[in-house]
């Protein structure tokens, strides 16, 4: 994490804490309506970092959908049992990673019983997969969209908490012990995720062209 | 394997050099070896290009109007709590009674059987019926009329009390009284099917 997103990001946590003890107030007295608008600003500060966790996460863009809107439901209505020495966004997000985790679990048991979904009956690829990508021009497009095509069916291929680990420290700009906290985590465990997960993506990865190339030139 | 030949060749293991990048420190040989230099900066390449890459497709998949629509959903559902729970009236299945009715209903029951069955034992030994007793009687009236009396009916009942037609004309009278007092039209637009409707005094004056 560089020294300006370190720097922004603990603006971030100040005024997390400043808008949740707020709330808190408004909620003790009785101002709901205060209360939710003031809540507003958390969620519009957080939505976009929470939705990316739980897509990477669940792997299914209206199931992430409905996880971070559980997540923030859920903070809100337990709000109360914050407490202000952790940041705001590791607790939110460990509401997050727990409702997802359930999501997953459930989505298992409805695959053991039941005949496994094909979104696209032609390729069997998924919605993720064949997201389009934003580009000045359609050969960027068209490249920006096989690199996130390859690196979704990689990370598909992670375990669960490797993939969360990667996404929360690579993706997200977290630092291990921030992912320790929302995730239950112990630290070290968190680094040997992110090792395997690292070395794993590589492998698989390993014939992307770019990569290729590097490593011709290297040996 | 890679990390090994990589190690026996002198040169930082992947795993030590996942541990440089994870500490942000870099280990002396790494500031002499070039190519192990080459190697850390392909990693944070390969890093950066899949943190790009990961970042896109969540952006893409979460357009600013989803965001946007996600925020109101989310807004929507904390007012909706705010709320009292409305009730919908909604169609449904009848609802089950109590134990407590159901009990009741069940006593209802067992009382009107036995109220049936002590009813049905009492008219057997009691033998109210009007015409219960005269049957026999008639039979063997009837019969006596025609100069035969019966002696089986006569043997089996015992020696008559009054075998006469006195006893009958006196119930015929009661019965009479009795019809004219319980019978008679009590609803005026019923007087004419009243006067339609054979009595059975009729009947019994027909008998004589």
């Amino acid at each position: 994490m560089g020294a300006s997103q370190s720097a922004l990001a603990t603006v971030g946590r100040e005024a997390d804490a400043r808008d949740a003890s707020e709330v808190k107030r408004l909620l003790a007295c009785g101002g709901d309506a205060e209360a939710r608008e003031r809540f507003a600003e958390i969620v519009h500060r957080h939505q976009r970092r929470a939705s990316r966790i739980a897509y990477h996460y669940l792997r299914d863009v209206a199931e992430a959908d409905e996880a971070v809107q559980d997540a923030f439901v859920k903070a809100y209505l337990h709000l109360g049992s914050f407490r202000e020495e952790l940041p705001f966004e590791v607790w939110f997000t460990r509401i997050l990673v727990n409702g997802s985790l359930d999501r997953i679990k459930s989505r298992a048991r409805r695959e053991r019983w039941l005949l496994p979904r094909t979104e696209n009956p032609d390729d069997g690829s998924s919605v993720l997969d064949q997201t389009p990508a934003s580009g000045p021009s359609p050969e960027d497009a068209l490249l920006a969209s096989e690199r996130q095509r390859r690196l979704s069916a990689a990370l598909g291929q992670l375990p669960d908490r490797q993939r969360l680990v990667f996404v929360m420290t690579q993706v997200e700009g977290w630092s291990s012990k921030d992912v320790g906290a929302a995730t239950g985590l112990n630290e070290s465990t968190v680094r040997v995720h992110l090792f395997r997960a690292i070395r794993k993506l590589r492998k698989l990865l390993s014939d992307e062209p770019e990569t290729a190339e590097r490593e011709r030139a290297v040996r | 394997m890679l990390s090994v030949k990589r190690l026996v060749q002198g040169h930082l293991s992947e795993r030590e050099m996942m541990a440089a990048w994870q500490e942000g420190r870099l280990s002396a040989h790494l500031d002499a070896c070039v190519a192990c230099q080459d190697r850390y900066v392909e990693l944070l390449s390969f890093l950066d290009r899949q943190r790009l890459a990961a970042l896109d497709a969540a952006d893409d998949a979460f357009t600013p109007d989803r965001l946007a629509a996600q925020k109101s959903q989310v807004l929507r559902r904390l007012e909706n709590l705010a709320r009292p729970v409305r009730v919908l009236a909604f169609p449904h299945q009848r609802r089950v009674a109590p134990s407590v009715n159901r009990a009741g209903r069940r006593w209802v029951a067992v009382a009107a059987a036995a109220g049936l069955i002590i009813g049905l034992a009492a008219g057997l030994a009691v033998n109210v019926h009007p015409f219960g007793s005269d049957f026999a009687q008639r039979g063997s009236f009837t019969r006596a009329s025609n100069g035969r009396p019966d002696a089986r009916a006569e043997s089996a009942s015992g020696p008559r009390v009054q075998t006469t037609p006195d006893r009958l004309v006196t119930d015929e009278a009661f019965l009479t009284e009795l019809e004219a007092a319980l019978d008679g039209p009590r609803v005026e637009e019923l007087a004419a099917l009243d006067a339609l409707t054979p009595r059975v005094r009729d009947v019994a004056l027909l008998v004589r």
